[in-house]
């Protein structure tokens, strides 16, 4: 399907997203842990497969275990969950345009927001609509 | 031993009835100043806003079924913005011109709440929700502006009424911080005398009232430009039994060339130019800049009413003071020199009162070796060296205080100046976008009228009986049916009636009360068809 104009759409077409959107204001400070987190969130597909930790443990664990008769069954009862990496692989989630990210990226609307602000409440208060939110 | 009981008795004490006075509280906030300039001119801001709210909904009313279609694989950074605005999975597969206008009112909100919020504030509008709604936006922006059809350039319209009715809003938030437009409380101290404390009347100066007026003319003639543009029929609709008679005057092959010439033309010039003129800075940079240049103009205005202006009289005076230093500086030299001349005169030893101190002592001294007053002397010195330092205090402060007001002048000019630019740019953007449109809506009358003539002819072509089918009226008929069948491609309804094409204007709400004279002020008089060409230079 091609971005196309099209002129004839059914009127309740996109009806669920014809409503108003509030404006989330939030705290400067928690700006830049929020983008620690989702740079992290990013990389969590690449770390539940590729995490190095995690390939050496089970690399050195095998030769540690394979040593003596007695570590082989142990080990072997966790050798199969090594791979599924579950803790990190309960946080991810598939997005159609991101791919396999974190689930931190489902909160980009309004992350850790202070406040929200909608149109109408400018149109009905004006600036002062703002203000009388901010935080004292 | 019996004792008696202690009795009290409490007698409270006389007092005067004092009933609460009725509509005490109503009094403490009725509003005075409603004959101000600057209520006058809120009020005025006031009819813009609605006017604009108006002609927002004859927008989206023209605008119904229109959309854009988004493709997540062609376009994911879209897809990925829609999904950050709305909170969801998965974005939605159009964005509506419905849908289109709420993204704008974010976009608004967002540049209202960073003008709101102040300097060094710890919070912030949070960056990802505007940047994706501004994408999502500006997207929809080009693949409207992309097809170059009138119709389509319709919504693009939204942004500056929005744009308009932030810059209002702001303008009359600064019209509210004059004194004269507060509500007060009615002091009965203040009645029928003159307030000597010019802070609490303060009102708007009249060269500003003035430019804010001009400011607003100017925008209702916008205004009336584009109801006229987008409720009424168009210019070239407005004639059509003579366009299409010339058309039926051409060869069939003439009228094709035609019709890939206007296309062309679309194409080549109307496009660009108008992607030109969206994408440039008036956008949404401006909205901000010319809402921000209103309030440091206002407060200008404040500062040289309230203190660059009293100043002025109170340098006046001190030039006054200044030449009475001098003057009595100058009255200190000559009785000083008098009073010299004069101990000559009574010296025992010569002068023409010789002798005479010896039978009377004045005080004066008595011989020729005796110091005369001077202005060096001891006390006229001091009265002297006094007088001289306060001229000099006075010199500096009198020219401190003329550096200071003509600095003061000259930031009140720039900023002015600054305000006027940025006015005249908005409203010059706007005048450009509306001729633009006004030349689209034009051509694509000629395009449509164009196919369906071309239509007609090559269906008759090949007719066995031309005769039967081909006289004006019939042809005109058909063509007027073809018009009706798909519209004219403008909005406009036609329908035939009698062998003649009527046109009618698109489906908008009606004006309210309030906007009406606003368009009238702006030149739209619906009772007088008027010519799109007279109102405000369009295509002029």
């Amino acid at each position: 399907m091609a971005s196309d104009v099209q002129d004839q759409l059914a009127s309740d077409e996109g009806q669920s997203f014809d409503r108003p959107i509030n404006v989330s204001v939030i705290e400067k400070l928690k700006k830049f842990p929020f983008m620690q987190e989702l740079g992290f969130n990013g990389q969590l597909s690449f770390a539940r497969d590729t995490f190095h930790g995690l390939g050496d443990f089970n690399r050195q664990m095998t030769i540690y275990s394979g040593t003596i008769y007695v570590l082989m069954a142990p080990f072997a009862a966790i050798r199969a969950l090594i791979p599924f990496n579950a803790e990190v692989t309960k946080n991810l989630f598939i997005s159609r345009t991101l791919g396999l990210v974190g689930n931190a990226f489902r909160k980009l609307v309004g992350f850790d927001q202070v406040f929200t602000v909608s149109p109408d409440e400018l149109k009905t208060g004006g600036s002062a609509a703002i203000t009388n939110k901010l935080p004292v | 031993m019996a004792f008696k009981f202690w009795k009290f008795q409490y007698t409270p004490p006389k007092t005067l009835a004092t009933p609460v006075p009725e509509g005490a509280a109503a009094s403490a906030s009725v509003p005075t100043g409603t004959d101000s300039q600057a209520v006058h001119l809120m009020g005025r801001l006031d009819a813009m806003i609605a006017t604009s709210a108006y002609l927002q909904q004859v927008m989206l009313a023209r605008s119904k079924g229109l959309g854009v279609a988004v493709d997540p694989a062609a376009d994911p950074d879209v897809a990925r913005a829609l999904e950050t605005v709305y909170g969801v999975d998965e974005a939605p597969k159009f964005v509506t011109v419905a849908m289109y206008n709420h993204l704008l009112d974010a976009e608004m909100t967002a540049l209202q709440i960073e003008m709101a919020l102040p300097t060094n504030s710890p919070y912030e509008v949070n960056s990802f929700q505007s940047a994706a709604a501004s994408a999502v936006t500006a997207f929809v922006e080009n693949k409207l502006m992309e097809t170059g059809e009138f119709q389509h350039q319709i919504p693009l319209l939204l942004r500056d009424l929005k744009g308009d009715t932030v810059i209002f809003a702001s303008t009359k938030e600064e019209l509210a911080k004059y004194p004269a437009a507060r509500p007060r409380p009615v002091d009965p101290l203040d009645a029928g005398n003159d307030q000597p404390i010019k802070a609490r009347t303060l009102d708007i100066s009249q060269p500003l009232a003035n430019a804010l007026e001009g400011y607003l003319d100017g925008f209702a003639g916008t205004y009336a430009s584009m109801y006229q543009l987008a409720a009424d029929v168009g210019q070239v609709e407005a004639g059509i039994e003579d366009v299409v008679g010339t058309y039926f005057l051409q060869p069939v092959e003439d009228i094709i060339r035609v019709v890939s010439l206007l296309q062309a033309m679309k194409g080549l010039v109307h496009i660009p130019r108008l992607k030109t003129i969206k994408n440039g800075l008036t956008g949404l940079v401006f909205v901000r800049l010319q809402a921000e240049a209103t309030g440091a103009r206002c407060f200008y205005d404040r500062f040289t009413s309230l203190a660059t202006s009293p100043l002025k009289s109170m340098a006046g005076s001190l030039g006054n003071m200044l030449g009475v230093a001098q003057s009595a500086l100058g009255e200190t030299a000559r009785l000083t020199q008098s009073l010299g001349g004069l101990k000559d005169g009574f010296s025992h030893t010569e002068g023409t009162l010789k002798g005479m101190s010896y039978a009377y002592d004045c005080g004066l001294p008595h011989n020729a070796n005796a110091k005369k007053p001077t202005a060096a002397g001891p006390g006229n010195g001091k009265v002297m060296n006094a007088l001289g330092q306060a001229s000099q205090a006075l010199t500096s402060l009198a020219t401190h205080l003329k550096w200071g007001m003509d600095s003061m002048d000259a930031k009140t000019r720039l900023v002015d100046e600054a305000f006027n630019k940025i006015a005249t740019a908005r409203l010059g953007s706007h005048a450009d976008q509306l001729d633009l449109m006004c030349s689209t809506q034009a051509l694509d009358s000629l395009l449509n009228l164009g196919r369906a003539v071309i239509s007609v002819q090559q269906k008759y072509a090949g007719s066995a009986s031309p005769s039967a089918t081909s006289t004006p009226s019939k042809q005109l008929e058909e063509v007027g049916r073809i018009l009706a069948s798909n519209g004219g491609g403008t909005g406009t309804q036609f329908a035939t009636q009698d062998g003649q094409i009527q046109a009618t204007s698109p489906d908008v709400p009606p004006v309210p009360a309030d906007v009406e004279p606003v368009l009238r002020l702006g030149g739209l008089d619906r009772t007088v068809p008027v010519d799109l060409r007279d109102i405000n230079g369009v295509l002029a």
